[in-house]
């Protein structure tokens, strides 16, 4: 009788763990604050994406690309480059592409926006297999509430790199500034879902 | 019954007065009928481009308070509203030579409208042959090295053949000399001023190699601008010209020029014809390819292309481009912008004046505060500022490609009102044999410039049949 008691709570925790990883699938990319209200946020800074690809303007082409598409979603106003640059230096911010929560209040008091968005650009340029070579990025955004300093929404996109098609049929796969499309197209479906 | 009498007669009194009042309130709140305005110049046509403003005042009568003018242009069918608002008046400083037909449409506060007839003027170009003129050392955009002393003299001995007088190489060298002028991608206020003071020169004619390949096949690129010497030295004509060797192979490739000295020729003509169209007071024409829209862009839903603008190109930002790619997409925006008749395009070496004088240095474009200062009544009074990034201008051997953004600010909003971003590589529309191929960067750039500045300011043409219009001329040709 113990025997059986044991397997049933063996088997009731590997459906708990199965059906718990089963719900995270869809949000493990994705984090929103659940207590943030997001149709608050007026104006957002784009700090420089912190750039860990082996391109040197990699992350300046990605940041640009973003703050246009955010800008045209005219959900929010997305402040011009050269300000973002005067508010960081204006802040003494360091690293601003990993700020500090104190400097993020900074930055955000100088700016006068409701939050600050920062990025790291994990990899960007060719991908190779065999004889198969196509564009991959991948990208991870966060967004902080300058109130507080916190982060408010957290996602992250790959877009890009070898399918079936471009084994079978070769061809280089998409240009990379589609695949840069694709992957913010994603992260703002994200941020807006 | 007395009573009843003067009870009666009170009331038809009162229902008289209330008719009375009735009409006298409608009228007074219609008032007359909107009349046809009468749109008079100040000065007579014809007149020289950029010669100074042309004040149009629109007189009418009638109709409810407050009336709104709309000044409209029309030259070659293409129609720009110039001003629209309550003001009667319309200062114009036109900027291109050509036949221009005025008009003005009245509209009162119920919606009641009425339009003057046009009314043709003619505008001839801001100097004519004979003028002195000073042709400035080309500016060597091309981040290769070039002949430049040799282009310089063939294209001044073009222009000389045109019927300009041209300031002496000895007298301008003296200039340069006396006011330490060694920037020749420009000229600001102060070097504008002082060549037409002491050396009575009316107008400089500014070139920028963008290009240049020696090799097989050759590629040469050139942009040249004229800038009248005014207190405020303004673009009267641009155009630019890119050639490859291999633009037109032809059967056998007979027809490939193979030697830049031949190509170099060649462009200098196209400059030379394009300035001669302009001398002879037409408007520019040119063999236009294909548009290449950008692949995303953003429109302020506010922002109306139907208003005069004061517009500042900045250099753009050069993120890891060739050398020098930052100054030549501003010279392509200027070149496709020029034509349009609301925009007052400042010459970019009084934009280079003012920021090298307030040191305003631009690590990631225009700041707030930088915007300010140049949308200031004292600087520039810039009512937008266009600048952007440059990622890719590839226009050496082989296929061309370009990448950047540009970026609208708005200075009296001070807020951005426009963005877009426009990547394009010579061989994108190929699928046959080499048709479709571009072969020369500046073509290719210049087809990504001309469809930004359509989408900003987009043309209207002229098809409204109003009865109490009188056509235009050659508008039913069309």
């Amino acid at each position: 009788m113990k025997r059986i008691e044991k397997q049933l709570q063996w088997l009731a925790l590997a459906i708990c763990l199965l059906s718990s990883g089963g719900c995270a699938v869809n949000s493990a990319n994705t984090y929103k604050n659940s207590l943030m209200n997001f149709g608050a946020v007026q104006s957002v800074a784009v700090l420089p994406f912190q750039n860990l690809t082996a391109d040197d303007d990699a992350a300046e082409r990605v940041r640009d690309t973003f703050m246009g598409m955010l800008l045209a979603t005219e959900a929010m106003y997305v402040l011009p480059p050269g300000e973002v640059e005067r508010g960081i230096e204006r802040s003494g911010v360091r690293t601003p592409s990993t700020p500090a929560a104190d400097k993020v209040k900074s930055i955000g008091e100088i700016l006068k926006v409701d939050a600050v968005i920062t990025g790291v650009l994990r990899e960007y340029g060719q991908v190779r297999s065999g004889q198969t070579q196509a564009n991959l990025i991948s990208l991870s955004l966060q967004m902080m509430e300058v109130e507080t300093g916190t982060i408010v929404w957290s996602a992250a996109s790959t877009k890009g790199g070898i399918d079936m098609a471009d084994r079978m049929l070769g061809g280089g796969g998409e240009p990379m500034n589609d695949v840069t499309k694709e992957a913010i197209n994603d992260l703002l479906d994200q941020l807006f879902q | 019954m007395i009573s009843l009498t003067s009870f009666s007669s009170k009331l038809l009194c009162f229902a008289l007065v209330l008719w009375g009042c009735t009409l006298a309130g409608c009228s007074g709140l219609r008032g007359t009928p909107l009349q046809m305005p009468q749109l008079v110049a100040a000065k007579a046509s014809p007149q020289p481009a950029l010669g100074g403003q042309i004040l149009w005042q629109a007189t009418v009568t009638g109709g409810a308070p407050p009336l709104s003018y709309e000044f409209r242009l029309l030259t070659e069918h293409r129609l720009t509203v110039v001003k629209r608002g309550p003001e009667n008046q319309w200062a114009w400083l036109p900027r291109n030579p050509g036949d221009y037909q005025i008009s003005v449409k009245v509209e009162d506060a119920y919606g009641a409208s009425t339009v003057s007839p046009w009314q043709s003027y003619r505008i001839e170009p801001g100097i004519k042959r004979g003028s002195r003129i000073a042709v400035l050392p080309i500016e060597n955009l091309s981040g290769t090295k070039a002949p430049l002393q040799q282009i310089s003299v063939a294209y001044a001995d073009m222009l000389q053949e045109t019927g300009l007088q041209l300031m002496g190489t000895e007298q301008l060298e003296n200039f340069m000399y006396r006011h330490r002028m060694r920037y020749t991608g420009g000229i600001g206020a102060g070097i504008s001023a002082a060549l037409r003071d002491e050396d009575q020169v009316a107008a400089v004619m500014i070139t920028s190699l963008e290009s240049y390949e020696d090799s097989v096949p050759p590629k040469i690129a050139l942009i040249s601008r004229l800038v009248l010497c005014q207190d405020t030295p303004r673009i009267a004509w641009i155009d630019g010209v890119g050639l490859s060797g291999a633009d037109h192979p032809g059967l056998l490739s007979l027809g490939r020029i193979d030697r830049i000295e031949e190509l170099q020729k060649k462009a200098l003509a196209t400059l030379r014809a394009s300035f001669e169209n302009y001398l002879a007071g037409n408007r520019r024409r040119g063999n236009r390819s294909e548009e290449q829209p950008p692949r995303d862009y953003y429109r302020a839903t506010d922002f109306s292309s139907e208003n005069s603008y004061r517009l500042a190109i900045v250099p753009f930002l050069n993120r890891y481009a060739r050398k020098n790619a930052g100054f030549v997409i501003p010279l392509h925006l200027i070149n496709s912008l020029a034509d349009h008749e609301n925009l007052d395009l400042i010459e970019p070496g009084l934009i280079r004046e003012q920021l090298l004088k307030y040191r305003l240095i631009m690590q990631a474009g225009p700041s707030l505060a930088i915007a300010d200062a140049l949308a200031h009544k004292s600087t520039l009074n810039a009512d937008l500022i266009l600048s952007g990034y440059v990622f890719d201008y590839q226009d050496q051997s082989g296929t061309p490609k370009i990448d950047f953004s540009t970026r609208l600010f708005s200075g009296p909003e001070r807020k951005i009102i426009w963005w877009s971003r426009s990547y394009a590589a010579g061989d994108d529309a190929v699928y046959f044999f080499d048709l479709g191929r571009y072969r020369s960067a500046h073509v290719l750039t210049e087809d990504m410039s001309r469809a930004i500045s359509q989408l900003l300011f987009p043309r209207k043409y002229y098809r409204e049949t109003d009865p109490t219009e009188l056509n235009p001329a050659g508008y039913n040709q069309h």
